[in-house]
């Protein structure tokens, strides 16, 4: 291959022949620090497989952020598919990465039901273990921005149950909080004071629990719910920061929603009425 | 001397640019310079490794963006993102390599996330032997290294 041959005339010593040719070795002249920033917008794949790499080495084991996206590697649409090797590449990742601070931990894959059939049960299990690790794991190194996608391209009947974990709730250094197709069973007091952004997609929740979430984050900048289901109650009058709402929802109920310091309101999906107490600083709806 | 709310940016082979403030202090380097030595916005700030053609590339960044900054009207995030694109698309394997230092050194975050997500979109989905096509690296690891490497990480491959 036309590579290799370079690459042997290099190992036996051909000098370089200018600077120029120097120069265009460019990889290996850039310091670590922007090396890890190159890292951090890559799949967690891709990242790890640039220890093919010498000049990236162990590198990817430093990123701050883990980016699991079984998605882009795949089509759920082309049939079911196991979810083992995925596992073990969280599991190992966790195992070796060495950061001190991770900014960010995206997740998104379809936690299809079945999958592994011979042990089924125990492959559900050990799948919702090592979610839960994983997300342990970040909250210890005091995560900024969660997302946590189990539907990922797959089918909505074919997602299996999976409950966030309830530190999940209760961290002061998340800013930014994206839960898809999971459960939320936390009973507890939900204490999320940093948290800036939150996003709900296709979660059942209940006038009880809305009411826990809007009065343990009191940072919140921007909230969307979209096709969760099982509340009525919106009372946002607690959070003097909210400036935007986002909700596309699908109910025969009605809504009552209060949002005071609300700027940008969207409502959209099929909502069958809707009473909006107090709307004052609206000035974008849609 | 650059008039007021101007300043001069002078790069390692002695071009000056007079570029306004707003534009200059995108980057934080040059921000805390100006903010901590007022002589710095009097005269001449020297931008040390970077030399003309690279400055009037990182100018002309700052520019938009901070144009855009001040009036979404005009320069809205549409336009911007579009701009970006052809920014980076323009640049050759050299010139995005010292704009990658450039804009570390100078602390342009904006640029360095721009520059450096297009360099991790050249390396996504590829094989170890056409990344090193791509950047042009050699001496690299021999295939039964990486053979090596391989067994030891069966998960990774």
């Amino acid at each position: 291959m036309d590579s290799n041959q370079n690459l042997e005339k290099d190992r036996l010593g051909r000098p370089r022949k200018s600077e120029e040719d120097h120069q265009k070795d460019w990889l290996s002249g850039l310091p670590d620090e922007i090396l890890l920033h190159i890292l951090s917008f890559l799949p967690i794949k891709d990242a790890v497989k640039t220890v093919l790499i010498r000049r990236f080495g162990s590198l990817w084991r430093s990123i701050p952020i883990l980016d699991f996206d079984q998605c882009k590697y795949h089509s759920c649409y082309n049939g079911p598919y196991c979810n083992k090797k995925f596992i073990n590449l969280i599991h190992q990742v966790k195992k070796l990465n060495d950061s001190s601070r991770l900014a960010k931990l995206r997740l998104k894959f379809a936690f299809l039901k079945g999958c592994d059939n011979m042990h089924k049960d125990h492959a559900l299990k050990s799948t919702t273990n090592e979610i839960d690790a994983l997300v342990h794991y970040a909250l210890g190194k005091k995560v900024n921005f969660l997302d946590l996608d189990v539907l990922g391209c797959g089918f909505l009947e074919l997602i299996e149950d999976y409950s966030v974990p309830d530190d999940v709730f209760r961290s002061d250094h998340l800013t930014e909080l994206r839960l898809a197709f999971c459960n939320i069973e936390f009973h507890g007091e939900i204490s999320l004071k940093s948290l800036k952004v939150l996003s709900l997609n296709e979660i059942e929740l209940n006038d009880k629990l809305m009411e826990k979430v809007l009065v343990g984050c009191p940072s919140l900048e921007d909230l969307s719910l979209i096709g969760c289901f099982g509340f009525r109650k919106l009372n946002c009058s607690a959070i003097r920061n909210l400036k935007k709402l986002k909700l596309v929802l699908y109910t025969k109920k009605t809504l009552i929603i209060t949002c005071p310091s609300v700027v940008s309101l969207e409502i959209a999906g099929c909502v069958e009425s809707a009473r909006l107490l107090d709307v004052s600083s609206v000035i974008d709806t849609s | 001397m650059a008039s007021k709310g101007n300043l001069t940016l002078k790069s390692c082979n002695g071009k000056e640019f007079i570029v306004e403030e707003k534009v200059a202090v995108m980057s934080t380097t040059i921000k805390n310079m100006v903010d901590v030595d007022d002589s710095f916005a009097q005269g001449v700030i020297p931008i040390i490794g970077v030399d003309g053609k690279i400055l009037a590339k990182l100018i002309e960044y700052c520019k938009e963006h901070a144009e855009a900054d001040e009036d979404e009207e005009v320069k809205s995030e549409e336009y911007l993102k579009k701009f970006d694109e052809k920014f980076v698309d323009e640049l050759n394997l050299n010139d995005l390599y010292d704009l990658l230092k450039a804009s570390n050194y100078l602390e342009i975050t904006k640029l360095l996330n721009l520059l450096c997500q297009k360099v991790a979109s050249m390396i996504k989905g590829k094989k170890p032997e056409e990344i090193r096509r791509i950047f042009n690296i050699k001496n690299d690891f021999t295939p039964e290294e990486e053979e090596e490497i391989n067994r030891q990480n069966p998960w990774a491959f």
